[in-house]
């Protein structure tokens, strides 16, 4: 983002630069890789450099909304499009799993205990005769929703944090900085495991410690982002004209600065699927009776000697809603940036 | 460069100060008794009040706090573990080698294959090595790493009796190394592979590779010369970024090989709620993380003159800039 952008390089030796290039130093070290600049894949090839940034996708036709024209770009591809459905189905399915799933998630039927995969089991039964691919349709569940519901967390917090430094600046920005400095003096999931070990296991705690775990790139990249914004022109003309300073900052900066925040909020939900299931192995987070799909991999390692199969289902629907994520991430990312054709 | 180094030395005491601030802090909130799971189940009343008055529980919140900072940081004492009463800075040090042996090895492996995967599909944009690296790239960020570990261990291990499933003791050998090492570096190789690809395209098609690609350098020369360099500094922000994946990815990994490392002890103390250890443990990995930080910074601002620039300027300096400009806007 930062490459696209010419106003950032002028906006950062100026005043404030130590926090400036901290920032930016640690949008890229925190930020999703895909998001980074990574546009020029497609800006190759038919000449996205020199386009310039935002002339093309704001001019609207008649009838457009930004949002139309966001929903037709992403529409065009295909891979995105076809990731987006799988991931639709996949919830519509855990969700709906009640309905669907053959077997009772805790039913026990121990005439089928550890039974290989077969028609009647899909993914098999686990040592305790459980239908797998019961469980794994309810287990669905606590790791989409661990997923969506973090990240949509640690995004609002990121959001207020990151909007009301780039907003008030001054002291407030050097407070709320040095926090940021404190949550990411460790890895992510390092500070995940400090915060579930202090709240204990279950659903709830889990979320709490992974929505904390996840503010951090959040708020740096939208308050990175603003600041560069808030050098551009379009903002210079707007304190020209005399719009107030609320006014510049919530209607000018802040949509304008939400752009590599959304998409790497989209890539944060296959991460936190990712540390939600690293936490339930290592005996954190949802515990083993509740089905969560890390939690099934956590109980099935006991086993991978005699029944290795245990733990196919469970790591396969993880890595393909975790694929499917960072694909409609990618596919979003496109359709936002203005350097690829309409 | 030298001020730089300072500045950078002393930011940094205070922020590891306050991560250890903060995990004491929550760890104070822990529900349980560190009294009564360090005298045992079946001990009395008085030997719980003996433990408390020994681990000087009894003392108000801020006295404790003092209590533990000057031990960690001015006699680098890390405590006791409340189960067996061992010494956890011993403990630390004896498994520390061995994290970092995990942790700097899948480094290496991820420099040595992620860059050059990169640049491989820089340089062929749209061919089947372009397509196939990212579409490796794109599964591997994909997969839990736990995950991928047990698999390497069914089919390397189980189903074709290559490699040790475990590591054990006094095991020595690169043989126990390979799957874990495969296994922390997988995510690291892709993660590296698409961000090296991605500078490298957009250095590959600056101008001042068509003036060599018109003088008649060859290709190789054009690569290495002119595209790599300039395409370093994302790659270089990367592989720092590693360092940290690297080290909690190895904490992770090691629970799944048995490597008796400090992810290994972290995960112990978790599931037998020994808190002073996973206080002490979290607080260690933080420290040695900041330093590492240090060392990664010191180099960043090396290759990028800007990151050096923001931090020769004086503080007045940097006040009247900030008055001169207006808040934020």
């Amino acid at each position: 983002m930062m490459k696209e952008n010419p106003a950032y390089s002028s906006a950062s030796p100026e005043g404030d630069s130590h926090s400036v290039d901290c920032a930016q130093k640690h949008e890229y070290e925190h930020g999703h890789e895909h998001v980074r600049g990574h546009g020029e894949k497609h800006g190759h090839g038919h000449g996205g450099r020199g386009h310039v940034p935002g002339s093309g996708f704001w001019r609207r036709r008649k009838g457009q909304t930004g949002f139309s024209i966001f929903l037709r770009r992403f529409l065009r591809q295909k891979m995105a499009l076809a990731c987006f459905i799988v991931l639709v189905a996949l919830i519509a399915i855990c969700a709906f799993a009640p309905l669907i799933a053959p077997y009772d998630m805790a039913t026990m039927d121990l005439t089928a205990i550890s039974q290989s995969p077969s028609a009647d089991h899909l993914f098999g039964t686990d040592d305790l005769g459980r239908d797998i691919f019961s469980r794994c349709l309810y287990g669905g569940r606590y790791s989409l929703a661990i997923g969506f519901l973090s990240t949509a967390l640690a995004l609002v917090i990121g959001i207020v944090i990151g909007a009301c430094s780039a907003y008030f600046g001054g002291m407030a920005d050097l407070i709320l900085m040095r926090v940021l400095d404190l949550l990411s003096a460790m890895p992510s999931i390092l500070l995940a495991i400090a915060i579930s070990a202090v709240l204990g296991t279950g659903f709830d705690k889990l979320l709490i410690a992974l929505s904390i775990s996840a503010i951090v790139p959040y708020a740096r990249q939208l308050r990175a982002k603003m600041l560069a914004v808030s050098q551009m022109e379009y903002v210079e003309a707007a304190r020209a004209i005399n719009c107030s300073i609320p006014r510049i900052m919530f209607i000018h900066v802040f949509p304008n600065a939400m752009t590599p925040v959304i998409v790497a909020a989209t890539m944060g939900v296959a991460q936190q699927i990712l540390s939600a299931a690293t936490l339930a192995y290592i005996g954190l987070g949802v515990r083993p009776p509740s089905p969560e799909w890390g939690a099934m991999l956590a109980a099935a390692k006991t086993y991978i000697i005699q029944y290795p199969y245990m733990l196919i289902g469970p790591g396969v629907l993880i890595v393909i809603s975790v694929l499917c994520i960072n694909l409609v991430g990618d596919g979003i990312r496109d359709a936002l940036d203005p350097k690829m054709k309409r | 460069m030298a001020r730089y180094i300072v500045k950078r030395l002393l930011w940094m005491i205070p922020l590891i100060i306050c991560v250890a601030i903060t995990i004491f802090t929550l760890m104070y909130f822990v529900p349980g008794d560190p009294a009564k799971i360090m005298a045992g189940t079946d001990a009395s009343q008085a030997d719980v009040e003996l433990v408390r008055e020994e681990l000087g529980l009894n003392d108000p919140y801020i006295v404790r706090l003092g209590h533990y900072l000057s031990d960690v940081f001015l006699h680098f004492d890390f405590g006791k573990s409340l189960i067996n009463r061992s010494s956890i800075g011993d403990a630390l040090i004896e498994r520390f080698p061995r994290s970092m042996t995990l942790a700097l090895s899948s480094l290496l492996i991820t420099l040595l294959v992620g860059i050059p995967l990169g640049i491989i599909a820089a340089v062929n944009p749209n061919t089947w090595k372009d397509r196939a690296s990212m579409f490796f790239s794109l599964i591997a960020v994909s997969i839990p790493p736990f995950w991928f570990a047990l698999m390497l261990v069914v089919i390397f291990a189980l189903n074709l009796n290559l490699l040790p499933s475990m590591w054990y003791g006094g095991a020595s050998g690169i043989k126990y190394w390979i799957l874990p090492v495969v296994a922390n570096s997988v995510i690291g190789v892709a993660m590296q592979a698409r961000q090296t690809r991605s500078s490298m395209l957009e250095a590959m098609n600056a101008d001042y590779i068509l003036t060599s690609r018109a003088k008649g350098l060859s290709e190789r020369g054009i690569i290495f010369r002119h595209a790599l360099p300039n395409a370093s500094i994302p790659i270089i922000t990367e592989s720092f970024f590693t360092v940290s994946a690297s080290i909690a990815g190895s904490l992770i990994i090691e629970n799944v090989f048995g490597i008796p490392g400090i992810g290994v002890y972290l995960v112990t103390a978790l599931n037998t709620r020994d808190f002073t250890v996973v206080q002490s443990t979290v607080i260690f990995v933080a420290i040695i993380l900041s330093l590492l930080n240090l060392i990664t910074d010191i180099g960043y601002a090396a290759v990028d003159p800007r990151i050096k620039a923001g931090f020769a300027e004086t503080g007045k300096g940097k006040r009247k800039l900030k008055k001169e400009r207006g808040v934020a806007l």
